[in-house]
């Protein structure tokens, strides 16, 4: 995409949003200098858009540069998905808690990543994720849990690219026990010290729509005790996602 | 160059007019309606959604287009509520515990407030305001809160809406009021933005002495023990300020 904004003549909406993607990118604040490297939009023209877009509230300036603005948040609080899946998911995240007391997410596919929507903090220290923060799919339990149910070859080829052939058969290997336990393992390969167990939320068709983890630290954290409890959260949070379709 | 310039605020605008059309129910809705409501030409908007769908700031579902994933994962970064936030949700919860009541947390932006969040009482009816969503100054007591404690001349909005039959529309009175919050009052206001709901709010202070906000708590006016809710709020208030501190205590 990034060829694309220098090689060719682009609409200004592609502009607008080519500048929205690397504010979300730079974590939400960042520099007009910045944005015109990133974007390969001159600086001028990126100066004027980023006006338009401080006056319509979608961005603000900050002390050196510009963050997001209110009007994300207000759309951001009203967007589909994360607002059914929170809907559905928090009396499930309750009794997940008071059954494990560790940190729990419901996420759901984003590219090569999952992009957590609901996040609860259990007793990890720093906290390694939190609503509307990215974890890669290659590496964490609820990424694995996704993948091994996704029809999307791209995705997946995607994922797998970055893995030399030995790898590459591992992961296979453990994506096929991923469906068949519904269960996916993260043992330190994202955070260290930090073992992630996740289960798939199915639809109907039996595609992918989110994950469901439970995250704890590896000195007392027994996979085995809390894989049922997780495939059982997945399992309640499918069923009510299909009464709330219903 | 101009031209240029006048395009971008007229996409933009367009823009706008699309994703505002979505109120806070997610009801999907398809493309004429959209158009109906974006007050746009139905070929406009087409083009428009196609872009936005693929770059997941809409959703579709069928036939039906909803607000999407990346309007939630860029609203997540927006810092002022983010920080405001952390430090106040346990606090709210705790609140929400003791008084069986619905909570708010809000901030101000430009001549209204923007409700930050939410949390459900068990004993307290459905909440008026959602997460983002927008209140008036004047006839809140989440925005009364944030008024009171504006340095300037004349803080007060150009016109005073009547929301409700009891919305303050004098603004001697609400001068007044506001004078009251300033001495140390709490911020009350008694269907004076929805009929029958009332709510009492409190100001929240960065550890500079800065304004950050307001929290508040409102119930259906009834069985509502007053001291008992000031006390508690004013508790809540406090210990959010110290949490702020806390959280920026590392970076500087």
């Amino acid at each position: 995409m990034r060829s694309a904004v220098r090689d060719e003549p682009v609409s200004v909406l592609d502009r607008i949003l080519a500048i929205l993607d690397t504010v979300r990118e730079s974590h939400g604040s960042t520099t007009i200098t910045q944005l015109a490297s990133a974007t390969g939009i001159p600086k001028s023209t990126v100066s004027r858009l980023v006006g338009d877009l401080v006056r319509q509230r979608y961005l603000m300036r900050a002390q050196d540069g510009v963050t997001i603005g209110l009007r994300l948040f207000e759309l951001g609080a009203r967007a589909s998905t994360p607002r059914r899946l929170t809907a559905a998911a928090l009396p499930v995240l309750a009794e997940l808690y008071n059954a494990t007391g560790e940190h729990l997410n419901v996420a759901v596919q984003e590219g090569r990543d999952m992009l957590s929507v609901i996040s609860v903090r259990g007793r990890l220290r720093p906290v390694p994720s939190r609503a509307g923060v990215r974890v890669p799919s290659a590496t964490t339990a609820l990424g694995k849990a996704v993948l091994a149910f996704t029809i999307d070859e791209g995705v997946l080829g995607s994922v797998i690219t970055g893995l030399d052939s030995s790898r590459r058969r591992t992961f296979e290997k453990e994506l096929v026990a991923v469906r068949t336990e519904s269960v996916a393992i993260d043992r330190c390969e994202t955070f260290p010290g930090v073992v992630g167990v996740a289960s798939p939320v199915l639809s109907p068709e039996r595609l992918p729509v989110a994950a469901i983890s439970v995250a704890g630290p590896v000195a007392d954290m027994d996979p085995k005790r809390i894989a049922p409890l997780v495939r059982h959260a997945a399992l309640a949070l499918t069923h009510r996602l299909a009464l709330q379709v219903a | 160059m101009s031209a240029i310039a006048g395009d971008a605020v007229g996409v933009l605008d367009r823009m706008t007019c699309i994703l505002e059309a979505f109120d806070g129910d997610d009801r999907g809705m398809g493309i004429s309606e959209l158009a109906l409501r974006a007050r746009l030409p139905k070929s406009t908007v087409s083009r428009l959604v196609a872009t936005l769908v693929r770059q997941r700031y809409l959703e579709r579902d069928g036939k039906l287009i909803h607000l999407g994933l990346r309007l939630f994962e860029l609203g997540q970064l927006a810092e002022q509520p983010r920080e405001l936030r952390i430090a106040a949700l346990p606090v709210m919860a705790d609140v929400r515990n003791r008084t069986g009541e619905n909570v708010h947390l809000a901030i101000r932006d430009g001549q209204e407030a923007v409700c930050i969040a939410v949390m459900r009482g068990r004993a307290a009816g459905p909440s008026i305001v959602r997460t983002g969503g927008r209140l008036p100054l004047h006839a809140t007591a989440l925005g009364k809160a944030v008024l009171a404690h504006t340095v300037g001349d004349d803080v007060l909005p150009a016109t005073l809406v009547p929301w409700t039959p009891q919305t303050i529309t004098d603004p001697s009175v609400l001068r007044r009021q506001l004078a009251g919050i300033r001495r140390g009052g709490l911020a009350t206001e008694a269907g004076e933005f929805v009929g029958g709901v009332s709510c009492t709010a409190n100001a929240i202070f960065a550890p500079g002495g800065t304004l950050a906000g307001a929290v508040s708590v409102s119930g259906d006016g009834e069985e509502v023990d007053a001291d008992r809710v000031a006390q508690v709020l004013r508790a809540a208030a406090m210990t959010i300020t110290r949490r702020l501190a806390a959280l920026r205590a590392p970076s500087d």
